[in-house]
Protein backbone atom coordinates (compact mmCIF):
# COMPACT_ATOMS: atom_id res chain seq x y z
CA UNK A 1 0.00 0.00 0.00
CA UNK A 2 2.86 2.33 0.77
CA UNK A 3 4.14 1.78 -2.74
CA UNK A 4 1.46 4.01 -4.35
CA UNK A 5 2.94 6.58 -2.44
CA UNK A 6 6.42 5.96 -3.23
CA UNK A 7 6.21 5.41 -6.76
CA UNK A 8 6.22 9.30 -6.61
CA UNK A 9 8.96 10.22 -5.25
CA UNK A 10 11.52 8.94 -7.84
CA UNK A 11 11.54 11.57 -10.49
CA UNK A 12 13.17 14.75 -8.20
CA UNK A 13 12.35 17.55 -10.99
CA UNK A 14 10.06 16.69 -13.21
CA UNK A 15 9.95 18.75 -16.15
CA UNK A 16 6.68 21.79 -16.10
CA UNK A 17 5.35 22.20 -19.20
CA UNK A 18 5.87 25.77 -19.68
CA UNK A 19 3.84 25.53 -22.79
CA UNK A 20 0.24 24.71 -22.91
CA UNK A 21 0.78 22.27 -25.75
CA UNK A 22 -0.45 18.95 -26.37
CA UNK A 23 -3.97 19.14 -24.71
CA UNK A 24 -4.48 14.86 -23.88
CA UNK A 25 -7.53 14.06 -25.20
CA UNK A 26 -10.62 13.26 -22.53
CA UNK A 27 -11.14 9.99 -21.61
CA UNK A 28 -14.75 8.75 -20.17
CA UNK A 29 -14.76 9.37 -16.18
CA UNK A 30 -16.49 6.07 -15.90
CA UNK A 31 -12.89 4.55 -17.67
CA UNK A 32 -10.74 6.75 -15.83
CA UNK A 33 -11.88 5.58 -12.64
CA UNK A 34 -13.31 2.64 -13.45
CA UNK A 35 -10.21 0.60 -15.24
CA UNK A 36 -7.81 1.26 -12.22
CA UNK A 37 -10.82 0.23 -10.14
CA UNK A 38 -11.09 -2.90 -12.02
CA UNK A 39 -7.32 -3.77 -11.22
CA UNK A 40 -7.38 -3.12 -7.70
CA UNK A 41 -10.42 -5.40 -7.36
CA UNK A 42 -8.61 -8.40 -9.73
CA UNK A 43 -5.80 -7.95 -7.60
CA UNK A 44 -7.83 -8.43 -4.32
CA UNK A 45 -9.79 -11.43 -5.55
CA UNK A 46 -6.79 -12.88 -6.48
CA UNK A 47 -5.27 -12.15 -3.09
CA UNK A 48 -8.34 -13.84 -1.51
CA UNK A 49 -7.97 -16.78 -3.36
CA UNK A 50 -4.55 -17.54 -2.92
CA UNK A 51 -4.76 -16.98 0.88
CA UNK A 52 -7.33 -19.46 1.29
CA UNK A 53 -6.06 -21.91 -1.95
CA UNK A 54 -2.80 -21.89 0.38
CA UNK A 55 -4.20 -21.49 3.75
CA UNK A 56 -2.04 -18.70 4.57
CA UNK A 57 -2.07 -18.19 8.36
CA UNK A 58 -3.50 -14.28 9.33
CA UNK A 59 -0.31 -13.38 10.91
CA UNK A 60 1.80 -13.94 8.69
CA UNK A 61 -0.40 -12.52 5.58
CA UNK A 62 -3.85 -11.85 6.15
CA UNK A 63 -7.01 -12.19 3.66
CA UNK A 64 -8.77 -8.72 1.70
CA UNK A 65 -11.48 -10.11 4.25
CA UNK A 66 -9.41 -10.08 7.37
CA UNK A 67 -7.79 -6.97 7.20
CA UNK A 68 -11.49 -5.13 5.69
CA UNK A 69 -13.03 -6.68 9.00
CA UNK A 70 -9.98 -5.69 11.24
CA UNK A 71 -10.49 -2.05 9.70
CA UNK A 72 -13.70 -1.96 10.62
CA UNK A 73 -13.53 -2.90 14.16
CA UNK A 74 -11.18 -0.64 14.55
CA UNK A 75 -11.65 2.58 12.38
CA UNK A 76 -12.16 4.99 15.81
CA UNK A 77 -8.76 3.92 17.00
CA UNK A 78 -7.61 4.32 13.71
CA UNK A 79 -8.95 7.47 13.10
CA UNK A 80 -8.23 8.65 16.69
CA UNK A 81 -4.66 7.75 15.45
CA UNK A 82 -4.50 9.79 11.93
CA UNK A 83 -5.09 13.00 13.61
CA UNK A 84 -1.95 14.11 15.59
CA UNK A 85 0.01 12.18 11.66
CA UNK A 86 -2.07 14.29 9.68
CA UNK A 87 -1.51 17.21 11.66
CA UNK A 88 2.38 16.70 11.57
CA UNK A 89 2.62 15.59 7.57
CA UNK A 90 0.50 18.95 7.38
CA UNK A 91 2.50 21.30 9.58
CA UNK A 92 5.92 19.96 8.17
CA UNK A 93 4.45 20.16 4.67
CA UNK A 94 3.57 23.52 4.87
CA UNK A 95 6.75 25.03 6.74
CA UNK A 96 9.37 23.13 4.74
CA UNK A 97 7.83 23.57 1.20
CA UNK A 98 7.64 27.22 2.81
CA UNK A 99 11.03 27.68 3.16
CA UNK A 100 11.98 26.15 0.20
CA UNK A 101 10.31 28.47 -1.76
CA UNK A 102 11.60 31.36 0.51
CA UNK A 103 15.11 29.81 -0.21
CA UNK A 104 14.55 29.34 -3.73
CA UNK A 105 13.54 32.81 -4.24
CA UNK A 106 16.41 33.87 -2.07
CA UNK A 107 19.06 31.50 -4.27
CA UNK A 108 17.32 33.10 -7.70
CA UNK A 109 18.57 37.12 -6.79
CA UNK A 110 21.42 36.11 -4.95
CA UNK A 111 23.91 33.72 -6.61
CA UNK A 112 26.50 33.70 -3.84
CA UNK A 113 23.82 32.89 -1.53
CA UNK A 114 22.94 29.68 -3.58
CA UNK A 115 26.52 28.88 -3.96
CA UNK A 116 27.02 28.94 -0.26
CA UNK A 117 23.54 27.09 1.04
CA UNK A 118 22.91 25.07 -1.89
CA UNK A 119 25.80 22.24 -0.98
CA UNK A 120 24.72 22.34 2.19
CA UNK A 121 20.68 21.23 1.32
CA UNK A 122 22.10 18.81 -0.86
CA UNK A 123 23.90 17.16 2.03
CA UNK A 124 21.28 17.54 4.72
CA UNK A 125 19.21 15.76 1.73
CA UNK A 126 21.86 12.68 1.89
CA UNK A 127 21.54 11.76 5.13
CA UNK A 128 19.07 8.99 5.93
CA UNK A 129 15.55 10.19 7.72
CA UNK A 130 15.81 7.36 9.77
CA UNK A 131 19.09 8.00 11.22
CA UNK A 132 17.75 11.83 11.66
CA UNK A 133 14.62 10.96 13.61
CA UNK A 134 16.06 9.73 16.78
CA UNK A 135 18.52 12.53 16.65
CA UNK A 136 15.74 15.13 16.62
CA UNK A 137 13.39 13.23 19.48
CA UNK A 138 16.72 13.74 21.84
CA UNK A 139 17.01 17.14 21.11
CA UNK A 140 13.01 18.09 20.86
CA UNK A 141 11.35 15.79 22.69
CA UNK A 142 8.59 13.10 21.72
CA UNK A 143 5.58 15.61 21.12
CA UNK A 144 4.55 16.93 18.04
CA UNK A 145 8.24 19.32 16.86
CA UNK A 146 10.41 16.59 15.96
CA UNK A 147 7.65 15.16 13.27
CA UNK A 148 7.08 18.07 11.79
CA UNK A 149 10.72 18.66 11.57
CA UNK A 150 11.18 15.46 10.05
CA UNK A 151 8.07 15.88 7.25
CA UNK A 152 9.64 19.15 6.66
CA UNK A 153 12.82 17.71 6.16
CA UNK A 154 11.57 15.46 3.60
CA UNK A 155 9.21 18.02 1.35
CA UNK A 156 11.95 20.62 1.45
CA UNK A 157 14.79 19.56 -0.85
CA UNK A 158 12.44 18.42 -3.92
CA UNK A 159 10.89 21.79 -3.65
CA UNK A 160 13.99 23.72 -3.28
CA UNK A 161 15.49 22.07 -6.39
CA UNK A 162 12.15 22.48 -8.52
CA UNK A 163 11.74 25.95 -6.92
CA UNK A 164 15.04 27.02 -8.08
CA UNK A 165 14.84 25.50 -11.50
CA UNK A 166 11.51 27.29 -12.16
CA UNK A 167 12.36 30.26 -10.90
CA UNK A 168 14.93 30.10 -13.89
CA UNK A 169 12.84 28.67 -16.62
CA UNK A 170 12.17 31.62 -18.01
CA UNK A 171 12.43 31.69 -21.60
CA UNK A 172 14.39 33.93 -22.78
CA UNK A 173 12.34 35.72 -25.08
CA UNK A 174 9.89 36.62 -22.23
CA UNK A 175 13.02 38.40 -20.31
CA UNK A 176 13.54 40.54 -23.29
CA UNK A 177 9.85 41.36 -23.92
CA UNK A 178 10.28 42.70 -20.09
CA UNK A 179 13.44 44.58 -20.48
CA UNK A 180 12.01 46.05 -23.46
CA UNK A 181 9.01 47.08 -21.37
CA UNK A 182 11.64 48.06 -19.06
CA UNK A 183 10.59 45.91 -16.44
CA UNK A 184 11.58 46.23 -12.80
CA UNK A 185 13.02 43.10 -11.13
CA UNK A 186 10.02 42.55 -8.61
CA UNK A 187 7.42 43.04 -11.59
CA UNK A 188 9.41 40.76 -13.81
CA UNK A 189 9.95 38.35 -10.84
CA UNK A 190 6.02 38.59 -9.87
CA UNK A 191 4.55 38.89 -13.56
CA UNK A 192 6.90 36.01 -14.91
CA UNK A 193 9.04 33.70 -12.78
CA UNK A 194 6.17 32.92 -10.22
CA UNK A 195 3.90 32.28 -13.07
CA UNK A 196 6.70 30.14 -15.04
CA UNK A 197 7.63 28.40 -11.32
CA UNK A 198 4.02 27.10 -10.84
CA UNK A 199 4.15 24.18 -12.90
CA UNK A 200 7.87 23.10 -11.32
CA UNK A 201 6.28 24.16 -7.95
CA UNK A 202 3.27 21.79 -8.30
CA UNK A 203 5.68 18.82 -9.55
CA UNK A 204 7.02 18.69 -6.42
CA UNK A 205 4.34 19.53 -4.44
CA UNK A 206 2.48 16.24 -5.34
CA UNK A 207 5.59 14.50 -4.87
CA UNK A 208 5.74 15.82 -1.10
CA UNK A 209 2.47 16.13 0.05
CA UNK A 210 2.57 12.05 -0.07
CA UNK A 211 6.12 12.04 1.18
CA UNK A 212 5.46 14.09 3.95
CA UNK A 213 2.86 11.67 5.16
CA UNK A 214 5.93 9.24 5.32
CA UNK A 215 8.61 11.39 7.22
CA UNK A 216 5.39 12.34 9.86
CA UNK A 217 4.24 8.24 10.49
CA UNK A 218 8.71 7.23 10.23
CA UNK A 219 9.31 9.73 12.65
CA UNK A 220 6.32 7.96 15.22
CA UNK A 221 7.91 5.11 15.14
CA UNK A 222 10.79 6.49 17.75
CA UNK A 223 9.40 7.83 21.25
CA UNK A 224 5.68 8.16 19.97
CA UNK A 225 2.39 7.33 21.81
CA UNK A 226 0.34 8.50 19.42
CA UNK A 227 -0.04 8.68 15.41
CA UNK A 228 0.13 5.77 12.41
CA UNK A 229 3.43 5.41 12.92
CA UNK A 230 2.83 3.86 16.66
CA UNK A 231 0.32 1.67 16.29
CA UNK A 232 2.22 0.14 13.16
CA UNK A 233 5.12 -0.96 15.48
CA UNK A 234 2.04 -1.68 18.18
CA UNK A 235 0.56 -3.92 15.74
CA UNK A 236 4.01 -5.53 14.44
CA UNK A 237 4.80 -5.99 18.24
CA UNK A 238 1.52 -8.09 19.01
CA UNK A 239 1.81 -9.59 15.67
CA UNK A 240 -1.82 -8.72 15.21
CA UNK A 241 -1.15 -8.45 11.06
CA UNK A 242 -4.75 -7.61 9.78
CA UNK A 243 -4.25 -4.41 12.09
CA UNK A 244 -0.71 -3.71 10.87
CA UNK A 245 -2.26 -3.80 7.64
CA UNK A 246 -5.85 -1.61 7.83
CA UNK A 247 -2.67 0.90 9.02
CA UNK A 248 -1.15 0.88 6.47
CA UNK A 249 -4.50 1.09 4.12
CA UNK A 250 -5.27 4.05 6.74
CA UNK A 251 -1.80 6.07 5.94
CA UNK A 252 -2.12 5.43 2.57
CA UNK A 253 -5.94 7.15 2.72
CA UNK A 254 -4.23 10.13 4.23
CA UNK A 255 -1.60 10.30 1.98
CA UNK A 256 -4.24 9.77 -0.81
CA UNK A 257 -6.27 13.05 0.56
CA UNK A 258 -3.23 15.05 0.43
CA UNK A 259 -2.11 14.34 -2.97
CA UNK A 260 -5.91 14.96 -4.05
CA UNK A 261 -5.68 18.45 -1.97
CA UNK A 262 -2.91 19.47 -4.11
CA UNK A 263 -3.80 18.08 -7.18
CA UNK A 264 -7.25 20.61 -6.95
CA UNK A 265 -5.55 23.18 -6.07
CA UNK A 266 -3.04 23.11 -9.40
CA UNK A 267 -5.93 22.59 -11.69
CA UNK A 268 -7.00 25.66 -10.03
CA UNK A 269 -3.92 28.12 -10.11
CA UNK A 270 -2.42 26.38 -13.20
CA UNK A 271 -4.79 26.68 -15.84
CA UNK A 272 -3.01 27.32 -18.88
CA UNK A 273 -0.32 24.35 -18.02
CA UNK A 274 -1.08 21.03 -19.65
CA UNK A 275 0.66 18.84 -17.04
CA UNK A 276 -2.14 19.86 -14.84
CA UNK A 277 -5.04 18.57 -16.11
CA UNK A 278 -3.94 14.96 -15.82
CA UNK B 1 11.59 72.21 -39.32
CA UNK B 2 10.57 71.60 -35.57
CA UNK B 3 12.66 68.61 -33.48
CA UNK B 4 9.94 66.58 -33.92
CA UNK B 5 10.21 66.33 -37.60
CA UNK B 6 13.63 65.77 -37.70
CA UNK B 7 13.12 62.95 -35.16
CA UNK B 8 10.16 61.67 -38.25
CA UNK B 9 12.70 61.88 -41.10
CA UNK B 10 15.09 60.09 -39.13
CA UNK B 11 13.61 57.86 -37.09
CA UNK B 12 16.89 55.45 -37.40
CA UNK B 13 20.23 55.53 -38.56
CA UNK B 14 22.84 52.89 -38.23
CA UNK B 15 26.24 53.64 -38.48
CA UNK B 16 29.23 51.03 -38.99
CA UNK B 17 27.70 48.64 -36.45
CA UNK B 18 29.62 45.54 -35.99
CA UNK B 19 28.97 43.21 -33.21
CA UNK B 20 31.24 40.11 -32.10
CA UNK B 21 29.99 37.49 -30.27
CA UNK B 22 32.22 35.48 -27.75
CA UNK B 23 31.18 31.84 -27.71
CA UNK B 24 32.82 28.23 -26.85
CA UNK B 25 33.78 27.80 -31.14
CA UNK B 26 36.01 30.75 -30.50
CA UNK B 27 34.25 34.58 -31.41
CA UNK B 28 31.89 35.07 -34.00
CA UNK B 29 31.77 38.16 -35.85
CA UNK B 30 27.83 38.28 -36.51
CA UNK B 31 27.50 42.13 -38.27
CA UNK B 32 30.35 44.07 -39.38
CA UNK B 33 30.98 47.43 -41.08
CA UNK B 34 27.00 47.65 -41.01
CA UNK B 35 25.27 51.39 -42.12
CA UNK B 36 21.88 52.52 -43.27
CA UNK B 37 19.48 54.66 -42.36
CA UNK B 38 15.57 54.65 -42.68
CA UNK B 39 13.12 57.20 -43.53
CA UNK B 40 9.75 58.17 -40.97
CA UNK B 41 6.66 56.26 -41.37
CA UNK B 42 8.39 53.81 -44.05
CA UNK B 43 8.16 49.82 -44.38
CA UNK B 44 11.47 48.46 -44.56
CA UNK B 45 12.47 44.44 -44.90
CA UNK B 46 15.62 43.30 -43.79
CA UNK B 47 16.16 40.03 -46.19
CA UNK B 48 18.87 37.19 -45.61
CA UNK B 49 19.91 34.01 -45.42
CA UNK B 50 19.79 31.97 -41.70
CA UNK B 51 22.64 33.38 -39.46
CA UNK B 52 23.68 36.34 -41.45
CA UNK B 53 22.25 38.67 -38.20
CA UNK B 54 19.37 39.97 -39.17
CA UNK B 55 17.83 39.06 -35.33
CA UNK B 56 21.02 40.67 -33.98
CA UNK B 57 20.56 44.01 -35.79
CA UNK B 58 17.05 44.11 -34.60
CA UNK B 59 17.95 43.36 -31.01
CA UNK B 60 21.09 46.06 -31.08
CA UNK B 61 18.17 48.91 -32.10
CA UNK B 62 15.92 47.43 -29.84
CA UNK B 63 18.52 48.03 -27.08
CA UNK B 64 18.90 44.39 -26.44
CA UNK B 65 22.17 43.71 -27.48
CA UNK B 66 25.05 46.18 -27.37
CA UNK B 67 27.16 46.86 -30.77
CA UNK B 68 31.15 46.26 -30.26
CA UNK B 69 31.61 48.88 -32.92
CA UNK B 70 29.57 51.84 -34.09
CA UNK B 71 26.81 53.45 -33.25
CA UNK B 72 22.65 53.34 -33.48
CA UNK B 73 20.46 56.39 -33.26
CA UNK B 74 16.68 55.40 -32.74
CA UNK B 75 14.33 59.14 -33.48
CA UNK B 76 17.59 60.77 -32.76
CA UNK B 77 18.07 59.47 -29.44
CA UNK B 78 20.15 56.30 -27.88
CA UNK B 79 18.81 53.02 -28.43
CA UNK B 80 18.16 52.80 -24.47
CA UNK B 81 16.47 56.28 -24.35
CA UNK B 82 14.43 55.10 -27.26
CA UNK B 83 13.45 51.49 -25.35
CA UNK B 84 13.40 53.02 -21.53
CA UNK B 85 10.34 55.65 -23.43
CA UNK B 86 9.12 53.28 -25.55
CA UNK B 87 9.27 53.87 -28.51
CA UNK B 88 9.41 50.95 -29.64
CA UNK B 89 7.60 47.68 -30.38
CA UNK B 90 9.03 44.46 -30.96
CA UNK B 91 7.43 41.36 -32.40
CA UNK B 92 8.84 38.02 -31.50
CA UNK B 93 9.85 34.98 -34.02
CA UNK B 94 7.17 32.98 -32.30
CA UNK B 95 5.00 35.41 -30.71
CA UNK B 96 6.43 35.01 -27.05
CA UNK B 97 2.88 35.17 -25.31
CA UNK B 98 2.70 34.68 -21.87
CA UNK B 99 0.74 31.08 -21.78
CA UNK B 100 -1.04 31.99 -18.06
CA UNK B 101 -2.79 35.70 -19.74
CA UNK B 102 -5.54 35.24 -22.08
CA UNK B 103 -5.66 37.46 -25.10
CA UNK B 104 -6.38 40.58 -23.89
CA UNK B 105 -4.30 40.42 -20.49
CA UNK B 106 -1.25 39.52 -23.14
CA UNK B 107 -2.28 42.99 -24.87
CA UNK B 108 -2.35 44.85 -21.90
CA UNK B 109 0.70 43.86 -20.47
CA UNK B 110 3.07 46.89 -21.28
CA UNK B 111 0.91 49.48 -19.54
CA UNK B 112 0.80 47.19 -16.65
CA UNK B 113 3.85 47.32 -16.35
CA UNK B 114 5.61 50.47 -15.15
CA UNK B 115 1.87 51.42 -13.92
CA UNK B 116 0.94 48.48 -11.59
CA UNK B 117 -2.51 48.44 -13.02
CA UNK B 118 -4.67 48.33 -15.91
CA UNK B 119 -7.23 50.91 -16.01
CA UNK B 120 -10.80 50.23 -18.17
CA UNK B 121 -9.56 52.72 -20.48
CA UNK B 122 -6.47 50.49 -21.48
CA UNK B 123 -8.65 47.25 -21.67
CA UNK B 124 -10.84 49.15 -23.90
CA UNK B 125 -7.39 49.71 -26.13
CA UNK B 126 -6.68 46.43 -25.82
CA UNK B 127 -10.10 45.21 -27.17
CA UNK B 128 -9.64 47.50 -29.74
CA UNK B 129 -6.58 46.76 -30.70
CA UNK B 130 -7.92 42.81 -30.43
CA UNK B 131 -10.05 43.90 -33.42
CA UNK B 132 -7.71 45.72 -35.40
CA UNK B 133 -5.83 42.51 -35.39
CA UNK B 134 -9.13 40.38 -36.32
CA UNK B 135 -9.48 39.01 -33.02
CA UNK B 136 -12.76 40.42 -31.80
CA UNK B 137 -14.51 38.03 -29.14
CA UNK B 138 -11.52 35.88 -28.48
CA UNK B 139 -10.32 38.16 -25.45
CA UNK B 140 -10.40 35.81 -23.13
CA UNK B 141 -8.81 33.06 -24.86
CA UNK B 142 -5.60 31.83 -23.44
CA UNK B 143 -2.50 31.25 -26.50
CA UNK B 144 -2.88 27.83 -25.90
CA UNK B 145 -6.22 28.02 -27.41
CA UNK B 146 -5.21 30.64 -30.54
CA UNK B 147 -3.81 29.32 -33.89
CA UNK B 148 -0.07 29.98 -34.18
CA UNK B 149 -1.31 33.07 -37.06
CA UNK B 150 -3.70 34.18 -33.64
CA UNK B 151 -0.76 34.20 -31.35
CA UNK B 152 1.19 36.47 -33.94
CA UNK B 153 -1.97 38.74 -34.43
CA UNK B 154 -2.26 38.78 -30.81
CA UNK B 155 1.34 40.14 -30.51
CA UNK B 156 0.90 42.47 -32.90
CA UNK B 157 -1.78 43.69 -31.00
CA UNK B 158 0.94 43.82 -27.55
CA UNK B 159 3.51 45.59 -29.59
CA UNK B 160 0.87 47.98 -30.78
CA UNK B 161 -0.49 48.80 -27.80
CA UNK B 162 2.20 51.42 -26.83
CA UNK B 163 1.51 53.21 -29.99
CA UNK B 164 5.32 52.83 -30.72
CA UNK B 165 6.95 55.16 -33.53
CA UNK B 166 9.18 52.17 -34.22
CA UNK B 167 7.76 48.60 -35.37
CA UNK B 168 10.62 45.56 -35.17
CA UNK B 169 9.30 42.68 -36.46
CA UNK B 170 11.60 39.39 -36.38
CA UNK B 171 10.07 37.12 -38.97
CA UNK B 172 6.42 37.31 -37.33
CA UNK B 173 4.81 34.97 -40.28
CA UNK B 174 7.97 32.69 -40.77
CA UNK B 175 6.00 29.45 -39.37
CA UNK B 176 3.24 30.12 -41.17
CA UNK B 177 1.75 28.63 -44.46
CA UNK B 178 1.68 30.79 -46.91
CA UNK B 179 -2.12 30.96 -47.09
CA UNK B 180 -2.50 32.74 -43.89
CA UNK B 181 1.05 34.39 -44.11
CA UNK B 182 -0.12 35.80 -47.16
CA UNK B 183 -3.44 36.89 -45.84
CA UNK B 184 -1.58 38.68 -42.62
CA UNK B 185 0.35 40.35 -44.80
CA UNK B 186 -2.17 42.30 -46.15
CA UNK B 187 -3.78 43.23 -42.24
CA UNK B 188 0.03 44.44 -41.49
CA UNK B 189 -0.27 46.50 -44.43
CA UNK B 190 -3.42 48.03 -43.36
CA UNK B 191 -2.55 48.27 -39.45
CA UNK B 192 0.24 50.28 -40.66
CA UNK B 193 -1.07 52.53 -42.56
CA UNK B 194 -3.57 52.93 -39.69
CA UNK B 195 -1.20 53.49 -37.27
CA UNK B 196 1.96 55.17 -38.91
CA UNK B 197 4.59 53.76 -37.43
CA UNK B 198 7.87 53.14 -38.91
CA UNK B 199 8.68 49.27 -39.30
CA UNK B 200 11.36 46.92 -39.91
CA UNK B 201 10.36 43.44 -40.78
CA UNK B 202 12.66 40.52 -41.09
CA UNK B 203 11.67 37.97 -43.47
CA UNK B 204 13.65 34.94 -45.69
CA UNK B 205 10.57 34.98 -47.86
CA UNK B 206 11.88 37.12 -50.90
CA UNK B 207 8.16 37.59 -52.21
CA UNK B 208 7.10 38.29 -48.42
CA UNK B 209 9.83 41.52 -48.57
CA UNK B 210 8.90 42.69 -51.89
CA UNK B 211 4.72 42.36 -51.19
CA UNK B 212 5.24 44.94 -48.19
CA UNK B 213 8.44 47.01 -48.06
CA UNK B 214 9.02 50.16 -49.83
CA UNK B 215 12.68 49.40 -49.32
CA UNK B 216 14.69 45.84 -48.85
CA UNK B 217 17.78 45.72 -47.37
CA UNK B 218 19.92 42.66 -48.41
CA UNK B 219 22.32 40.99 -46.49
CA UNK B 220 24.96 38.58 -46.54
CA UNK B 221 26.28 36.29 -44.05
CA UNK B 222 30.69 35.59 -42.74
CA UNK B 223 30.24 38.21 -41.14
CA UNK B 224 26.86 39.94 -41.65
CA UNK B 225 27.22 42.99 -44.12
CA UNK B 226 24.08 44.65 -46.32
CA UNK B 227 24.81 43.61 -49.87
CA UNK B 228 22.61 46.44 -51.17
CA UNK B 229 19.44 48.00 -50.77
CA UNK B 230 16.75 47.47 -53.54
CA UNK B 231 13.82 50.38 -53.30
CA UNK B 232 10.57 48.84 -53.84
CA UNK B 233 8.48 51.03 -56.41
CA UNK B 234 5.70 49.11 -56.83
CA UNK B 235 1.16 50.85 -56.06
CA UNK B 236 1.44 51.64 -53.01
CA UNK B 237 -2.17 50.09 -52.42
CA UNK B 238 -0.63 46.46 -52.16
CA UNK B 239 -3.39 44.30 -53.10
CA UNK B 240 -3.38 40.60 -54.14
CA UNK B 241 -3.11 41.49 -57.50
CA UNK B 242 0.09 43.34 -57.16
CA UNK B 243 1.79 40.16 -56.65
CA UNK B 244 0.53 39.34 -60.27
CA UNK B 245 2.25 42.62 -61.90
CA UNK B 246 5.47 41.99 -63.97
CA UNK B 247 7.29 44.25 -61.70
CA UNK B 248 6.67 42.18 -59.10
CA UNK B 249 8.58 38.73 -60.31
CA UNK B 250 10.75 41.00 -61.64
CA UNK B 251 11.93 42.47 -58.06
CA UNK B 252 11.42 38.87 -56.70
CA UNK B 253 14.47 38.08 -59.69
CA UNK B 254 16.65 40.84 -58.67
CA UNK B 255 16.17 40.31 -54.85
CA UNK B 256 17.09 36.01 -55.73
CA UNK B 257 19.77 37.02 -57.60
CA UNK B 258 21.65 38.98 -54.51
CA UNK B 259 20.43 36.44 -52.35
CA UNK B 260 22.60 34.19 -54.17
CA UNK B 261 25.70 36.32 -54.81
CA UNK B 262 25.13 36.64 -58.56
N1 LIG C 1 23.95 35.35 -28.09
C1 LIG C 1 24.78 34.89 -29.06
N2 LIG C 1 25.92 34.29 -28.75
C2 LIG C 1 26.74 33.84 -29.70
N3 LIG C 1 26.50 33.92 -31.02
C3 LIG C 1 25.36 34.50 -31.40
C4 LIG C 1 24.43 35.00 -30.44
N4 LIG C 1 23.37 35.51 -31.11
C5 LIG C 1 23.64 35.33 -32.42
N5 LIG C 1 24.84 34.73 -32.60
C6 LIG C 1 25.45 34.40 -33.89
O1 LIG C 1 25.34 35.51 -34.72
C7 LIG C 1 25.01 35.13 -36.04
C8 LIG C 1 23.74 35.83 -36.49
O2 LIG C 1 22.65 35.37 -35.72
P1 LIG C 1 21.17 35.91 -35.95
O3 LIG C 1 20.31 35.23 -34.99
O4 LIG C 1 21.18 37.38 -35.92
O5 LIG C 1 20.88 35.40 -37.43
P2 LIG C 1 19.57 35.59 -38.29
O6 LIG C 1 19.95 36.32 -39.51
O7 LIG C 1 18.49 36.16 -37.46
O8 LIG C 1 19.23 34.09 -38.67
P3 LIG C 1 17.82 33.39 -38.81
O9 LIG C 1 17.26 33.86 -40.09
O10 LIG C 1 18.16 31.93 -38.85
O11 LIG C 1 17.00 33.78 -37.63
C9 LIG C 1 24.89 33.61 -36.02
O12 LIG C 1 26.09 33.07 -36.54
C10 LIG C 1 24.75 33.26 -34.58
O13 LIG C 1 25.36 32.04 -34.30
MG1 LIG D 1 16.63 35.38 -36.61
Amino acid sequence: MISVVGTNTETLVMGGTRRGAKAKPRRSPLRRVGTPLLAVLVLVVLWQAVCVVFKVPYYIVPSPLEVGQSFGENISTLLEHSAPTVIEAGAGFLVGNSIAILLAVLFVHWKAAEDALMPVAVFIQTVPIVAIAPVLVLMLGTGYAPKIVIAALISFFPTLVNMVKGLKAVEKEHLELFRLLSASRSETFWKLRVFASMPFLFSSLRITATTSVIGAIVAEWIGSQRGLGYMIIQATYNFDTPLLYATMIMASLVAVVFFSIVSILERLFVTWSAESKM
Amino acid sequence: MTLNEVATMQPISIDNVGITFDTTDGSVTALEGVSTSLDGQSFTSLLGPSGCGKSTLLRIIADLLEPTSGSVSVLGESPETARTSRHLGFVFQDSALLPWRDALKNVTLPLEIGNGKVTDADKERGRELLALVGLEGRESSLPSQLSGGQRQRVSIARALITKPKVLLMDEPFGALDEITRDRLNEELLRIWQVTNTTIIFVTHSIAESVFLSQRVVVMSAQPGRIRDVVDIDLPDARTREVRALPEFAQYVTKLRNLLEGV
